[in-house]
């Protein structure tokens, strides 16, 4: 109870006593020393002394009465104060009592908070070393794929090298076909008009048949006149109609000659007619042009096909090969990824840390709570911990993570610096 | 060489650099490390991480430099530490340059052909 709530309590009650204690002297007194104390017998001095200590007497029993009419308590008060007082202050200990037991089984919890975080540390570690010997095994897939992309692209490049220069060898025959089919055209033609040539020739020789055959004729005729001039010579003529004679001997021979001939002149000339007609022919000459101008184009068509086969083929390689490289990179990354579980270690480790502190903190509450009484005790503040929590971070995102919930306004990064730097 | 406490760092870091056509001498801490170096285990360049138990990172380096042959050996602490403070002490111990964990493959591979050019 509050002293000063007491003390006015007090003063009230005395000053309504009192003032009772003075009406009752004010009207009895004369009653008192003139009437009461002869009665009794008593001397004044006597008298005044008893009725004093009966004042006082009545004075305390009247305030004890008055604080139990007026706070239901004989102490104005603070008698039932106290009990209260007593009982919470007993509440109090027992509650303090069941604190500092508690308190001592903070290390018994927080030891199983660190197995679990070391646990967890554990765990990852496992996992990710897991993921790394993964990561190696599929590495060396990749690698085995990539070694037999890089062959195959050695392969293909020889490939399509050889493809180019059998292109290039198709070509240049090509070339020589379609050179060969103008030289055939062109060699069918003169040949066609050397056949002409010989067919006008052979039919000119007709004409020649004529004239010697009409020079037989006139021969046979002079010598028919040279017969008929050599009888009207008689005697004298007769050796010169034996000449007459065998000269037209000669001229029917040379005309049955002619003739001859001009029968073998025309018969090789209808044998060449029918040995080359057909061949110079120039429906014969366009159907062979056509025929290799195909073969021509289907050789080529061929060569393009053949070497879209080796250019979609290195393409395919080439895709392959890009793609292994990407997964290479994407390895290496993934491997660098894997340095996470150190720095969720290293952070575990911190709030490790953080939990022995705070074991050494809770047992110093509850040392401090069972030496209440002691005077001299120093509680140590938990910012102190704090403190030296923050001195033993290793990364500003730790230092980020603590102004943040301190609510301070300052960050962590200030001390930290570049991720990559030489010196 | 490449020290590290940690088996999982050990095991991702090498195969990154064996990857890049690097051989790699792993060591588990620092006082294994020296060991090796001391037991003549050539290396062109120390990759180390700085928080180990046992021997720190710093403490380490300062060890290394003591050997002759690798007075001038490039040295990288690849760790989760960034404080200004700590590369100053690493820098004056004798080390070539700073790498915070997490880094990235091409972040590491880069920071070795430099220091190593």
């Amino acid at each position: 109870m509050d002293f000063n709530l007491l003390l006015r309590r007090a003063t009230l009650v005395a000053l309504l006593v009192g003032f009772g204690a003075s009406v009752v002297v004010f009207f009895f007194n004369d009653w008192f020393h003139t009437t009461f104390l002869p009665q009794i017998g008593l001397p004044q001095p006597l008298g005044d002394a008893v009725g004093s200590f009966l004042i006082i007497l009545s004075a305390f029993l009247a305030q004890r009465a008055v604080s139990v009419v007026f706070y239901r308590d004989w102490m104005l008060g603070f008698g039932k104060s106290e009990a209260e007082r007593e009982g919470r202050a007993g509440m109090l200990l027992t509650a303090a009592e069941e604190v500092g037991g508690e308190l001592k089984q903070v290390p018994t919890f927080n030891d199983v908070v660190r197995g679990q975080l070391r646990n967890v540390v554990d765990e990852t570690e496992k996992a990710a070393y897991s993921i790394t010997e993964r990561l190696q095994s599929i590495d060396g897939v990749v690698s085995r794929m990539s070694g037999f992309v890089n062959a195959s692209t050695e392969g293909s490049s020889e490939l399509l090298k050889r493809s180019e220069e059998r292109m290039s060898n198709n070509r240049a025959l090509l070339d020589t076909l379609a050179r060969y089919i103008q030289q055939r055209i062109a060699t069918m033609n003169e040949d066609q008009e050397s056949i002409g040539e010989v067919m006008k020739k052979a039919e000119s020789l007709g004409t020649l048949v004529e004239l010697i055959k009409s020079i037989a004729s006139q021969t046979n005729l002079l010598a028919l006149n040279a017969a008929i001039e050599a009888a009207r010579a008689g005697e004298a003529g007769r050796g010169f109609a034996v000449v007459a004679d065998e000269v037209r001997k000669l001229s029917a021979a040379t005309e049955k000659a002619v003739t001859q001939i001009n029968q073998g002149i025309h018969e090789v000339a209808s044998a060449i007619d029918s040995q080359f007609h057909a061949k110079l022919h120039s429906s014969s000459i366009t159907a062979e042009q056509a025929a290799l101008q195909s073969f021509a184009d289907q050789l080529n068509d061929l060569g393009k096909s053949y070497m879209e086969v080796i250019e979609h083929e290195a393409d395919v390689v080439r895709t392959i090969g890009e793609s292994s490289q990407e997964l290479t990179a994407m390895f290496m990354d993934a491997l660098a990824g894997v340095q996470f579980q150190d720095v969720t270690r290293q952070q575990i480790e911190q709030v490790i840390n953080a939990l022995d502190r705070l074991d050494a903190h809770a047992a110093h509450l509850a040392e401090r709570i069972e030496q209440m009484e002691n005077p001299q005790f120093v509680l140590q503040p938990l910012a102190r911990h704090l403190d030296e929590i923050y001195s033993s971070y290793v990364m500003s995102s730790q230092r980020d993570s603590h102004h943040g919930a301190l609510q301070d306004g300052k960050t962590g990064s200030d001390s930290g610096g570049p991720k990559v730097e030489l010196f | 060489m490449l020290v590290d406490d940690s088996a999982t760092i050990l095991l991702s870091i090498s195969n990154i650099l064996t990857k890049a056509g690097y051989a790699v001498e792993k060591a588990a801490n620092a006082q294994e490390g020296l060991t090796k170096f001391k037991g003549g285990v050539k290396a062109d360049l120390l990759i180390t991480d700085l928080n180990m138990p046992g021997m720190n990172g710093i403490e380490f380096i300062k060890e290394v430099r003591q050997l002759p042959q690798y007075k001038f050996m490039p040295i990288l602490f690849l760790t989760t530490e960034s404080q200004q403070s700590k590369r100053a002490e690493a820098k004056a111990a004798g080390a070539s340059g700073w790498l915070v964990k997490p880094a990235t493959a091409d972040q590491l591979l880069d920071t070795i052909k430099l220091v190593l050019r």
